[in-house]
C-alpha cells in the first residue's frame, strides 16, 4: 500500500528558510523556556534533554518527508481519511486514562491517532472540498460533505479531547474558503453559532439580528433562500434560552459558566486561568528571567511545560519574546498563503492553506485560552510546547508545507 | 484588493493583533495590578526579630545576654506514623504517641496541614540536635527559632534587670530591661521569603526590602555583679533592701530587694506554675522594696531635723537638754528608747545615741511649714529620678496633708509633729531616698541621682546648707559607729584608715502588736579616696542596732577587703 509514498530520485530538496525561520524560533524558545521549568534529576525526567531529542527526531521526520510523493497523498486521501476514522473508533475500546480515551495500546506503545489525524484530516478535506467544488449553494450534496468532515471532531470530542476536536473544526472553514466556496456563505454558515451567543444578552441579540436581516438583505440569492436562514436564526436564538433553562442540569450550567468565566470560580475550575493570566502579566515589558518566575516555579502556574508554557515564557522572557510569537506567526502565515496563491494546483494549494492553519489556529487558540481571551482547554503549541507526538505532526506538517513549496511551483 | 490570499491574511492578521493587544493589556498595562498579585501569591514578609543590647555590669563582664530556644513542631503533610520514633520523642520530651497523635489528627485538614503544629517548647540546643541526627525516622519535624534573654552572673538581680514578656514583640517589662527598652531593642529585620502554592517556604526572596535585623545598644550598668552576689546572699533569709551607692556620682553598685525570683524562669513563656507561686507570695517578690515601697524612717530621720535647726541656726551645737527618759506634753507621755534616759545631751550624743527627747524638743523649735519645705529639699516626698520605672515618693507631711488626714478624727495637734521628729508617725520614705539622704551627708550638701546606667545624664542637687552643719552630722554618725555607747556600733570596723559613719533607726509599725519594727542601718564608709554609702532596712528585723548594722559591717569589709 505505500509503495510510490517515497520518492527518493526526483525529488529535489531546498530549504524553504523563508518559512522555516519562525519554526527554528519557536523550537529555541521552546527549549529555552523547558530549560526553565525542567527537572534535571535524570535524562528521562529532563523535558528539557527530551525536548532536544524531539526536536532532532523532528528534524529527521522533516528531511523524510522532503521525499514524500505528494500525488501518491492525493490518490489516497480518502483510504487514510477512513482508516483515521476506524483508528479513531477503536480508542473506545482502549481503557480510560486520566478520563479520557484517546490512545490506543498496544503494549509499551502508545498511539494517539487523533493526533497524526490532523494531518490525514486536511488532505482528505483538501481532496473533498476540491473534488466536488460546489460553489454558491447550499446543496444536500454539500450539507453530506460537511457532515463527513465533522465526523472526526465528533469522535474527538466524545474521547473527550476538547482541545483537539476545536482545532479539526476550525480548519473546516478556511479550508472550505480556499476551495473557492462562497465567503457569504461560508458567513451565513459560521451565523447560527453567533446567534446562540447573542441570545444571552437581549441588547446584543437586537443589534445582531437587525445586522442578520441587513445581511440577507443585500445578498444576491433567491426570497426563499433568505427567508429560510433568517429563520434558522431565529430558532436557534430562540431555542438556546429554552434548553438553557429547561433542558441543562444545574451542575452542567455551572461547569459551562465557569468555562466562559473563570472569575466565577476562582478556586476551583477558575484556578488555572487566573494563575495563568497572573503569570503573564507580572512578567511585564522585562520579564523575570528564566528560571526566576515565581508563579512558575512555586508551583503556582499548572502544567507549565505543555499547555500554559506561553505563561513561563510571559513570566521570564518578556512581553518582547512574546511579540516575536506572534510577529513569526504573521510572519509565516504570508508566506504560505503567499505561496498557496502561487500554486496552480488546486489540492496542494489548499493543502498549504491546511497545514499553516492548523499551526496558526493551535498558537492563536492557545495564546487565547491562557490569557482568558478563550475558556481554557487543554492544547499545546506547535514547537513551543513539550511533547513528542504533536511535536512529530507538526513537523510532518512543515515538512509537507516545504516540500510542496520545493515541488509544486 | 479582495483576493483571497488578502482576506484570509487580514483575518489571521486581525487574530493575531487580538492576542497581542490582550498581552499587550496583560503585561504592559496591568503589569502592576498582576505583579502585586504574583507577590502576594508567593511572598510572605517575615519579621526578623533583632537582638537585644547585651548588659554589663561595672567591670565590663555581661550580665544579660542573648540565646536562642526551639521549640518543637510538626508538619502535619509531612508527618508519617509509620515510621515515625515516636520513642525517641518520648524520652526527650515527655510527650507520649497518644498526645502527638491526637495533636496531628485535631491538625490535618486540608487548610492546616501545611502549618507546623506546636508539640513542645524550650527544646535546648544538645536536645536539638539529638532529635535532628535522626531526622529521616522523625517526618514532618521543624524547630521554630526565639530569642530569650540568658543570665550569666551569679546575682539574681532580678529587680534591677527585670523581665520580658511577649506579646507582639518582646517588650521590656520591668527593671531597665523596660526602662531602657528603646534603647536595648534595636531595629527588627525584614526579610522576604518565597513560599510555594502549598505555603511551603522556599527560602529567602533577594529584594531591596530586606533589611538586616539591627542589634541594639548595649546597656553598661553601674551595678558590681559580685558585691551584688554578696549582699544578696547576706539578704538572703529576709525581707527588706539593701542599696550600696557611690556617693559622689550617685552610682548604684548594688541594689537588692529581697525576696527575688529567679530571672531566668522567665526565659521564653513562664510556666504558669512559676508565675503564680511568685505572684501569690504574700511578701510580694515582684516588688522592689529600694523604691516601691515606703516604710518609716525611724531615728534615720533625725539626721535631718539635726541639719534643719543647725542650719537655721535655732540651736547651736552645744544646747544641752536633759533626758530623763520620759517627756510629758500635756497629758501625753513621750518615751525615749533608754527607759532610764541618757541625762544631759548634747545634739552629738543625741545623734551618737540617739535620744528621742532631744528631738521631740527641737521639733518644737521649727515651723511646721518650714520643717516640710526643708525636708522635701532632701528628696523626700518625691521621685529620685532613678531610671527604672515605678518609684513612689513616700509621703512628707505638711499643714494641708494633715488636715486632710485628720478631718474626721478630731484634728491633729503638735503632738503628732513630735513623732514626726524620730520618724515616725505620717513620715514615710523609700530605701533609696534613705541613700540619697547619705550621699547628700557625704558630700556635704550635694548629691545626683541614684542611676544604674552608667552614662546616664543627670543633674546635681544641692542643699544650700552651712559647712559646719554637715560637718557637725558627719561627726555625730562617726561617733555613732566608733563610741562604745554608739548605736551603729556594731558597724564598726576597726581597720586603720577606714572611716564609717552610720546610723541606725528602729521603725515602729504599730503600737501594741507582735510585729517586730522595721530595721534600718544608713550610713557611708570612707577609705583611701572611695567613697561608699548605704542604706539597708530589714521589714521586722527587730532593733536597727542588730541586724541591719552587722549586715552593714559585713558589707563594709567586704568593700574594703576587695578594694572594690
Amino acid at each position: 500500500m505505500f509503495k510510490g509514498l517515497f520518492d527518493f530520485k526526483n525529488y529535489h530538496i531546498s530549504i524553504r528558510w523563508i518559512v522555516l525561520l519562525p519554526i527554528v524560533i519557536y523550537t529555541i524558545i521552546g527549549v529555552m523556556a523547558l530549560s526553565s521549568t525542567s527537572s534535571y534529576i535524570s535524562f528521562f525526567s529532563s523535558t528539557f534533554y527530551k525536548q532536544i531529542l524531539w526536536a532532532l527526531i523532528g528534524i529527521s521526520i522533516f528531511t523524510l518527508v522532503q521525499y514524500v510523493r505528494i500525488q501518491f497523498i492525493y490518490d489516497y486521501a480518502y483510504i487514510f481519511y477512513i482508516l483515521i476514522l476506524f483508528l479513531l473508533c477503536i480508542t473506545f475500546l482502549s481503557p480510560v486514562i486520566e478520563g479520557s480515551q484517546r490512545w490506543i495500546i498496544l503494549g509499551e506503545i502508545y498511539f494517539q491517532p487523533s493526533e497524526l489525524g490532523k494531518i490525514v484530516y486536511i488532505i482528505g478535506l483538501s481532496r473533498l472540498f476540491n473534488d466536488y467544488r460546489i460553489k454558491n449553494k447550499f446543496s444536500l450534496f454539500f450539507i453530506f460533505l460537511i457532515f463527513i468532515s465533522t465526523v472526526p471532531p465528533l469522535i474527538i470530542f466524545k474521547q473527550p479531547d476538547l482541545g483537539t476536536a476545536i482545532i479539526y473544526l476550525s480548519l473546516i472553514l478556511p479550508i472550505l474558503y480556499w476551495s473557492d466556496f462562497d465567503i457569504k456563505l461560508i458567513l451565513l454558515m459560521i451565523f447560527p453559532f453567533i446567534s446562540m451567543v447573542a441570545s444571552s444578552s437581549i441588547i446584543f441579540y437586537y443589534v445582531w439580528m437587525i445586522f442578520v436581516l441587513f445581511y440577507l438583505f443585500i445578498i444576491n440569492k433567491p426570497i426563499i433562500f433568505k427567508v429560510f436562514h433568517f429563520t434558522i436564526n431565529l430558532l436557534t436564538s430562540i431555542i438556546t434560552p429554552y434548553a438553557w433553562t429547561n433542558i441543562l442540569e444545574n451542575h452542567q450550567r455551572n461547569r459551562i459558566i465557569s468555562f466562559i468565566d473563570p472569575f466565577s470560580d476562582p478556586m476551583g475550575n477558575g484556578y488555572q486561568v487566573i494563575q495563568s493570566m497572573i503569570t503573564i502579566g507580572s512578567g511585564g515589558f522585562w520579564g523575570k528571567g528564566l528560571g526566576e518566575g515565581t508563579q512558575t516555579h512555586l508551583k503556582f502556574l499548572p502544567v507549565r511545560d505543555t499547555d500554559f508554557i506561553i505563561s513561563v515564557v510571559s513570566e521570564e522572557m518578556c512581553f518582547f519574546t512574546i511579540s516575536i510569537i506572534l510577529l513569526s506567526l504573521i510572519w509565516f502565515v504570508y508566506w504560505v498563503v503567499d505561496f498557496a496563491q502561487r500554486i496552480e494546483n488546486n489540492f496542494t494549494s489548499t493543502l498549504l492553506i491546511g497545514l499553516c492553519s492548523m499551526i496558526f489556529m493551535h498558537i492563536i487558540i492557545n495564546m487565547g485560552m491562557i490569557s482568558g481571551l478563550l475558556p481554557v482547554t487543554g492544547l499545546p503549541v506547535p514547537f513551543i510546547s513539550y511533547g513528542g507526538s504533536f511535536f512529530l505532526t507538526c513537523s510532518i506538517g512543515v515538512g509537507l508545507i516545504n516540500n510542496i513549496i520545493n515541488n509544486h511551483i | 484588493m479582495y483576493s483571497k490570499k488578502n482576506i484570509i491574511l487580514s483575518v489571521y492578521l486581525f487574530l493575531v493583533l487580538v492576542v497581542f493587544f490582550r498581552y499587550f493589556k496583560l503585561q504592559i498595562i496591568d503589569y502592576s495590578k498582576y505583579q502585586e498579585k504574583a507577590g502576594n501569591n508567593s511572598l510572605r514578609r517575615i519579621e526578623l526579630e533583632a537582638p537585644r543590647g547585651i548588659i554589663y555590669d561595672l567591670s565590663n563582664k555581661p550580665i544579660v545576654d542573648n540565646k536562642f530556644i526551639y521549640d518543637l513542631n510538626i508538619i502535619p503533610k509531612d508527618f508519617d506514623s509509620q515510621s515515625f520514633n515516636y520513642d525517641l520523642i518520648e524520652k526527650i520530651t515527655k510527650i507520649n504517641k497518644i498526645k502527638i497523635d491526637s495533636i496531628i489528627k485535631q491538625n490535618n485538614t486540608s487548610i492546616k496541614k501545611f502549618k507546623p503544629v506546636l508539640i513542645a517548647r524550650n527544646i535546648n540546643l544538645e536536645k536539638k540536635s539529638i532529635l535532628e541526627e535522626s531526622k529521616l525516622d522523625l517526618k514532618g519535624l521543624y524547630f521554630s527559632k526565639s530569642q530569650v534573654r540568658t543570665y550569666m552572673m551569679d546575682c539574681n538581680l532580678s529587680h534591677v534587670l527585670g523581665y520580658l514578656r511577649k506579646n507582639e514583640d518582646l517588650v521590656g517589662f520591668s527593671g531597665v530591661e523596660k526602662y531602657y527598652q528603646d534603647l536595648l531593642k534595636g531595629t527588627d529585620g525584614i526579610e522576604y521569603h518565597k513560599v510555594d502554592r502549598f505555603s511551603i517556604d522556599q527560602g529567602i526572596f533577594q529584594t531591596d526590602g530586606n533589611i538586616l535585623p539591627l542589634q541594639g545598644s548595649d546597656l553598661h550598668l553601674t551595678i558590681d555583679s559580685k558585691l551584688q552576689a554578696f549582699s544578696e546572699n547576706l539578704m538572703n533569709d529576709f525581707v527588706g533592701s539593701v542599696i550600696v551607692m557611690n556617693p559622689e556620682s550617685g552610682e548604684i553598685l548594688s541594689m537588692v530587694s529581697k525576696p527575688d525570683y529567679d530571672l531566668s524562669s522567665f526565659a521564653g513563656e513562664i510556666p504558669k506554675k512559676v508565675w503564680n507561686k511568685i505572684n501569690n507570695n504574700s511578701n510580694k517578690p515582684f516588688n522592689n522594696r529600694s523604691i516601691q515601697n515606703h516604710y518609716p524612717p525611724g531615728s534615720i530621720f533625725k539626721l535631718v531635723l539635726s541639719a534643719i535647726v543647725l542650719d537655721k541656726n535655732l540651736i547651736s551645737k552645744n544646747r544641752l537638754i536633759n533626758c530623763n527618759g520620759v517627756y510629758d506634753f500635756y497629758d501625753t507621755k513621750f518615751r525615749c528608747w533608754k527607759e532610764d534616759g541618757h541625762g544631759k545631751t548634747n545634739l552629738n550624743k543625741a545623734l551618737q545615741q540617739s535620744c528621742n527627747i532631744y528631738f521631740y524638743n527641737l521639733i518644737q523649735m521649727v515651723d511646721f511649714e518650714l520643717w516640710s519645705s526643708e525636708v522635701k529639699k532632701f528628696g523626700f516626698g518625691d521621685v529620685t529620678k532613678i531610671d527604672l520605672n515605678g518609684e513612689v515618693k513616700g509621703i512628707v507631711p505638711d499643714r494641708s496633708y494633715m488636715n486632710e488626714r485628720y478631718k474626721n478624727k478630731g484634728g491633729w495637734s503638735t503632738g503628732h509633729l513630735l513623732n514626726l521628729s524620730i520618724g515616725q508617725g505620717e513620715i514615710m520614705v523609700t530605701p533609696i531616698q534613705i541613700a540619697n539622704l547619705m550621699n547628700i551627708i557625704q558630700n556635704e550638701g550635694y548629691s545626683f541621682p541614684p542611676h544604674l546606667n552608667k552614662s546616664y545624664v543627670y543633674n546635681k542637687n544641692i542643699i544650700d546648707y552651712d559647712r559646719k552643719v554637715w560637718k557637725i552630722i558627719k561627726q555625730s554618725m562617726f561617733d555613732a559607729v566608733n563610741k562604745d555607747k554608739g548605736t551603729a556600733y556594731k558597724a564598726n570596723l576597726n581597720m586603720r584608715g577606714v572611716k564609717v559613719y552610720g546610723k541606725t533607726g528602729t521603725a515602729q509599725i504599730c503600737s501594741d502588736c507582735d510585729l517586730l519594727p522595721h530595721a534600718w542601718f544608713a550610713g557611708f564608709l570612707e577609705f583611701k579616696n572611695k567613697k561608699y554609702s548605704i542604706a539597708v532596712i530589714i521589714e521586722n528585723g527587730g532593733k536597727g542596732s542588730d541586724l541591719p548594722t552587722e549586715m552593714s559591717r559585713k558589707i563594709f569589709k567586704y568593700l574594703v577587703d576587695n578594694n572594690v
